[in-house]
């Protein structure tokens, strides 16, 4: 903890006393979180929940191809969890993509009280039609989670590649202040195992705010899945997690692709 | 006559042995290490597999171990579909063979697995799924191409738990 960082800097011992985890790997500088909790989720050895916090990537995973462009001052983590660990069923739940979606923008929803808050299919987190965080999640053969999250905290866009600029945004530039960047990642990691719990409880009732948080109702959209194209106007997102469309005046839903067009 | 891949009309029911359509068949099958292909359009089928097995399937008891064929291709060993069983899709998504375009794929025909061997990844709404095997096996057929979409319950191999 650099003199230079003292008040950007994470605080481990903080993140361990109020973060629902049993270990945490800080690093000031990693290739990519992501890549390090898959090396230890393969392992039997490990002790979890397990988060891999860096202040730096150097090579930020993002979906594919994609780099997340991590900015000093942001957050970058992966958490490594198996569900029965927060008493969740070992069964494969790809609604809990959705969830994590959810916690993010219920941890960041009160910080930013005059600004909408809300999903862009299936789980990134957006703030006036600018993205404030991304998820990865990874279901290992075992069971085990690895879900890498990047979210905008205390970095500017200035000096980023102009793509970067127009479609980004982080908390401070929202707030016009520093924030606390150990206790937003101690309130995301509680967001998150509670909207897991929640999900797993009652995943109609957790599920239709799936709908209330998607920004793309009445937007047109192109989904791209296994090469094969659909465009239709959003209508919104189902308790499951499908992605609504209506195509030609027939309601239609999508499970998996990418979303290649947003108008 | 024409090659084109419109719905094959009762008229031109010849069209569907077209021998060049088979060889095209067959040089697919190689490119994919595939031990079978099944195409059906109204009534009509075109119905390939590698390794001189009938293609009527019947359910057949367990056969005794027969000695190994020799030198044979591992994707020309299928017993018999009743001896096989299929490894399923566990949710709707997308098919991917590998953990990325620049790997090769968990697994192939041929390849041995154990019940913890990941045989592929299924990804729905953004999460990436390594699908278990959960039978342990000789790999007999791929039944799914990389990036294809699978439903529910959809087979996705067939494995001969007894090699």
């Amino acid at each position: 903890m650099d003199g230079g960082q003292e008040n950007d800097a994470l605080d481990v011992v903080r993140l361990l006393a109020g973060a629902p985890l049993a270990q945490c790997e800080y690093y000031p500088t990693v290739g990519s979180t992501h890549d390090v909790a898959h090396e230890r989720a393969r392992s039997a050895d490990v002790e979890l929940p397990l988060l891999v916090v860096a202040d730096a990537q150097t090579a930020g995973r993002g979906r594919g191809q994609n780099q997340w462009w991590t900015g000093g001052g942001s957050l970058a983590f992966s958490l490594v969890f198996d569900p029965r660990d927060w008493q969740l069923a070992e069964v494969v739940q790809p609604q809990r993509s959705l969830a994590v979606g959810v916690a993010i923008a219920d941890t960041v929803a009160p910080l930013t009280p005059r600004h909408r808050v809300g999903l862009h299919w299936p789980n990134d987190v957006f703030v006036d039609e600018r993205k404030l965080g991304g998820v990865l999640v990874d279901v290992l053969a075992g069971g085990r989670h690895v879900i890498g999250i990047g979210l905008n905290v205390n970095n500017s866009f200035a000096g980023a590649p102009p793509e970067v600029v127009q479609r980004a945004i982080s908390l401070t530039e929202l707030t016009g202040r520093k924030l606390d960047r150990t206790g937003v990642l101690v309130e995301l990691l509680r967001q998150l195992q509670s909207a897991m719990r929640q999900s797993a409880a009652d995943p109609v009732g957790f599920g239709a705010r799936f709908d209330t948080l998607c920004l793309q109702v009445g937007r047109e959209l192109t989904i791209e899945t296994a090469g094969q194209r659909a465009t239709g106007v959003c209508a919104g997102i189902a308790p499951d997690g499908a992605l609504l469309l209506e195509v030609a005046g027939q309601l239609t839903r999508h499970y998996s692709g990418v979303l290649v067009h947003d108008r | 006559m024409s090659k084109m891949a419109g719905p094959p009309s009762k008229e031109k029911e010849g069209d569907i042995f077209d021998v060049k359509r088979i060889r095209r068949l067959v040089e697919l099958m190689n490119e994919h290490e595939l031990a079978e292909i099944d195409l059906r359009q109204a009534d009509q089928r075109i119905r390939l597999r590698k390794g001189g097995e009938p293609i009527i399937e019947v359910a057949r008891p367990a056969a005794p171990a027969a000695p190994a064929s020799g030198g044979a291709a591992p994707a020309a060993a299928p017993a018999s579909d009743a001896n096989l069983v299929e490894i399923k899709s566990p949710m709707i998504g997308t098919f991917y063979a590998s953990s990325s375009p620049e790997t090769p794929p968990f697994v192939k025909v041929g390849d041995h697995i154990g019940p913890t061997s990941t045989v592929c990844i299924i990804e729905a709404m953004k999460v990436f799924n390594e699908i278990p095997a959960e039978v342990s096996g000789l790999v007999v057929q791929v039944l799914v191409e990389n990036g294809a979409p699978v439903e529910f319950g959809q087979p996705l191999y067939k494995i001969d738990p007894n090699k």
